[in-house]
């Protein structure tokens, strides 16, 4: 049979479907192999690493030394099968990519090395497989994950390879709403490169305007920075400025995915109390807080946070308070732990807490904290981020979460199972943006 | 850090640093390197082992590296730190051998790149790697147990069937690291080509696995040359290494169907250019000569006996033709056929149709009985299971994959589809022992008839 199909509507193949990594409009589709074979049949496709600004005689890292696992092949399939490449690039394509416009969003996460962007998504697409939840992911969001990234899976996405980009692919549901993510993962060791390596770092920047270029419901730019309290990490907002200036790029959704907020400690206790003395309320409580509380909730929670965050605003020159900035850090993320009680002691499961009533109100109040937080750490460093975050939370502004604060809380756990896994936790309040996004096609 | 580009040998550094990612100091490379380390992944930080690497970069450049890779696991899953020397050119084979003693120890690294550097003279050049190996440390040879252990990994590294492609897996503890110098000196693949790695490549040489399982070696037969060939390099490691060289030669000799003389063991060695002007000064170089001299024999000799067997040929066939001339045309008799004992492969018997009911049968068979560590998909077997006239071709597909898995000129663990991959492809235009027994009418197309019987023979 012929393999090669284009410009016609067949299995879940839209007619505009293109390939986010060249461009291409030509598919083929390709039956399961082992890596191996996977791996020796790439000797003979040079166009797969060039597009991803690999030098051709180069190899791609594997972790496990025998390539045991199943992996879709580049032989073209006889009978029809559900892995789809692109006839000019041979890159795997999930089928999120090739599917209708109107039914996917895009979702583009970038940060340096060790900013958790890699662990962040791993526990998107199988929270099961995580332990020590801190908010439990909610049942109620139904996850299919696209099985494959190549050159690996979801079950071993290792992060150590020199390709800068991964694809993957997921299909959410929530009670009767279907939405298709395709994903693009880019490596941060590209732009720390560039300039070792620029062909890897332009080939990037085709693929992005390859993206733009797609049909989609929505465009998700998430620049994931991990809390830094000495501010000497470079993040991805000192070389992808021109990223968040792309001419369109106000109108898609871009936010920032503030990792490792669990590593932020109580610097100075007097600080923070004094910084907040101007409030009774927000004494009250960050003494609760400190005192180790279960539920510092009270009915002011909402009006106390407001105050808090006005507080942060207010205040400038925060690069001599940065204990002060520390602990307040530290406080935000206590109460985001904290919340994981609240929804049991009002009976109600998290997905509608974090939608309706008091729940959506704390977890508002909780995201403009991290906003003004996020910003006064940007403006006490080198301010990467400040117009974008100035923007997001202008009145009037539909955008909810311009700061997504995450703890990559390392738990270690002593069961047999937990040993040598070293990517036990959750990313804290991830599924917040699968609602967001099932939130805006709702 | 020995960074001088006129030298030929400098030193190669690379760790994972924090926040940054993987970096090393032949940094505009890093994309080759990369996966030097990810096989490395899961075990502990700092346990690793040897490379020997080398590529050919988009302008055409070949940098060839060695040295030692440890996982960082401390630092990051999957990071690696290297340490070793790096040239624009060839690795000399005796590098690794020579140096194998200081190659794990980071500290050593500028002290045997720069002994590298004075000698470079005598490692450059093919001809006075004898008086290096000379030089080649041969203490663990000297346990019996040891030799004992690397006599049945060569084994098993000979027992895999050339063309070399891919490299040959080799199962180690951090105990037998000791083992690689040798087997990359003494084993099949040609050391001037072989890589050697922790990690998955494409090419030749040998994959390590490092394991805490220590493999056992019962079942292995070891050939009588490989015993002597160890044994040899124990008290001499360059008659061992000309021994291997002869063999390798041997292997890699197209197979002739009958031989009209007794074959040698003992082979000349291939040192053509291993001449030397210069007075010999030890008895490496006498050795050498003596080699050449051997070889310029053989030059001599082989045109000359390749000649005779012509005539020889020619001379029979003339008389076939005579007597064939002469003989009474006879009534065709029944055909019979005769199996000698003495017969390593006999010729199936082409005598019974393929019917639908006889490949059923074929394919139960295979569904209940499959041949040992072979998996047969079960698509397939419910494809010949219907034993409709698709289920003849399927079945003699399935019949050349089992036959490629079953006589090692593709990987067992390849599930068997009924499909010819491209790998698969390869490996039949590869496959002598295929082509031997005739079960391809072309590349792509089998012999169903011929390959229905193998199977079914097999079975």
């Amino acid at each position: 049979m012929a393999p090669f199909f284009k410009k016609k509507f067949e299995g879940g193949i839209a007619k505009d479907a293109r390939c986010p990594v060249c461009g291409g409009t030509v598919f083929y589709r390709v039956p399961l192999g082992r890596a191996d074979a996977w791996y020796r049949q790439l000797a003979e496709k040079p166009q797969w690493k060039r597009f991803r600004g690999l030098p051709e005689n180069a190899g791609v890292a594997f972790s496990e030394p025998r390539l045991e696992w199943d992996q879709p092949t580049f032989d073209h399939a006889e009978t029809f099968t559900d892995h789809v490449r692109c006839g000019a690039c041979a890159s795997l394509l999930p089928p999120q990519f090739l599917g209708e416009g109107k039914s996917r969003v895009l979702l583009i996460t970038t940060g340096m090395p060790q900013a958790g962007k890699t662990t962040w998504l791993k526990c998107l697409f199988s929270p099961s497989q995580k332990k020590h939840l801190i908010v439990d992911s909610t049942t109620l969001i139904g996850r299919e994950p696209y099985y494959y990234i190549e050159p690996y899976t979801i079950a071993n996405p290792d992060p150590r390879t020199a390709v800068p980009i991964l694809l993957h692919g997921m299909k959410l549901q929530f009670q009767r709403t279907t939405i298709q993510i395709a994903g693009i993962d880019i490596k941060g060791e590209v732009f720390h490169q560039r300039t070792s390596t620029p062909d890897k770092y332009m080939r990037v920047l085709d693929i992005l305007k390859n993206l733009r270029a797609m049909t989609f419901a929505e465009l998700f730019v998430m620049f994931v920075v991990p809390f830094d309290p000495t501010r000497t990490r470079q993040n991805i907002g000192q070389l992808t400025s021109h990223l968040t200036h792309q001419p369109g790029s106000r109108g898609t959704w871009q936010g920032v995915i503030w990792t490792h907020l669990d590593q932020a400690q109580l610097r100075s206790e007097e600080g923070l109390l004094e910084f907040l003395q101007s409030s009774e309320a927000a004494v009250a409580l960050a003494r609760k807080v400190i005192a180790g509380m279960d539920d510092p909730f009270d009915s002011r929670f909402v009006q106390t946070m407001s105050e808090i965050e006005q507080l942060v605003q207010k205040k400038h020159n925060w690069s001599a308070h940065l204990d002060v900035l520390e602990s307040l850090t530290w406080l935000l993320y206590r109460i985001m732990v904290a919340y994981h009680a609240v929804p049991a002691r009002l009976r109600t499961s998290n997905v509608e807490f974090y939608y309706t009533g008091v729940g959506a109100q704390l977890v508002q109040q909780c995201m403009r904290l991290a906003s003004a937080l996020f910003a006064a750490w940007d403006g006490a460093g080198r301010g990467d981020f400040a117009p974008m975050i100035r923007e997001s939370m202008m009145p009037g502004t539909e955008l909810r979460f311009p700061v997504l604060p995450c703890g990559l809380e390392f738990l270690h756990d002593s069961s047999e199972d937990a040993q040598g896994d070293d990517d036990n936790g959750l990313p804290v309040w991830g599924d917040l943006l699968l609602l967001e996004i099932l939130k805006r096609h709702g | 850090m020995a960074e001088d580009a006129a030298l030929p040998f400098r030193e190669l550094h690379g760790e994972y640093v924090e926040n940054a990612g993987q970096v090393m100091n032949l940094r505009e490379y890093l994309d080759y390197f990369e996966p030097l380390g990810s096989a490395l992944s899961r075990l502990p930080n700092g346990s690793g082992g040897p490379f020997l690497h080398h590529f050919t970069d988009s302008g055409g450049r070949t940098v060839s590296s060695l040295g030692w890779v440890v996982s960082a696991a401390a630092k990051r899953f999957g990071g690696w730190k290297l340490w070793g020397m790096w040239s624009d050119r060839t690795m000399p084979t005796v590098a690794l051998p020579l140096f194998w003693t200081a190659l794990s120890d980071p500290e050593q690294v500028s002290d045997w790149v720069g002994r590298a550097n004075e000698d470079s003279a005598r490692l450059l050049s093919r001809e006075r790697w004898p008086e290096v190996l000379d030089e080649v440390k041969t203490t663990r040879l000297h346990e019996s147990a040891f030799r004992d252990l690397l006599k049945a990994e060569l084994a098993r590294a000979y027992a895999v069937v050339p063309p070399y492609r891919h490299p040959i897996e080799i199962e180690l503890t951090s105990q037998t690291l000791d083992l690689l110098p040798w087997l990359y000196l003494l084993g099949p693949v040609d050391p001037t080509t072989a890589q050697l790695q922790p990690n998955r490549f494409n090419g030749p040489g040998y994959q390590y696995i490092l394991s805490d399982r220590v493999q056992s070696h019962a079942d292995v037969e070891v050939r009588r040359e490989i015993e002597e060939m160890v044994d040899t390099a124990a008290t001499d490691v360059l008659a061992g290494w000309e021994m291997a060289n002869a063999l390798r030669v041997r292997r890699g000799r197209p197979k002739r169907v009958e031989s009209p003389s007794p074959r040698r063991d003992k082979r000349p060695v291939e040192v053509n250019d291993m001449g030397s002007r210069q007075t010999p000064k030890s008895t490496a170089l006498w050795r050498s000569k003596w080699n050449q001299a051997f070889s310029l024999a053989g030059a001599v000799g082989k045109p000359l006996y390749r000649l005779a067997v012509l005539v020889l040929l020619a001379w029979i066939a003339f008389n076939v033709h005579l007597i064939r001339k002469a003989t009474v045309v006879q009534p065709p008799a029944a055909p019979t056929t005769t199996t000698s004992p003495d017969d390593p492969s006999p010729a199936p018997v082409f005598e019974a149709e393929i019917t639908p009911a006889r490949i059923r049968r074929i394919g139960t068979t295979l569904a209940t009985k499959p041949p040992k560590n072979i998996r047969v998909s079960d698509a397939v077997l419910s494809d010949i299971a219907r034993g409709d006239t698709a289920a003849t071709g399927k079945l003699a597909r399935v019949a050349i994959e089992i036959f490629l898995r079953t006589n090692g000129c593709f990987a067992r663990a390849e599930t068997v589809d009924g499909k010819f991959s491209t790998a698969e492809g390869k490996a039949i235009r590869n496959c002598a022992t295929l082509q031997d027994e005739r079960l391809m009418t072309s590349v792509t197309e089998p012999d169903d008839r011929r390959a229905i019987e193998w199977l079914e023979s097999a079975l």
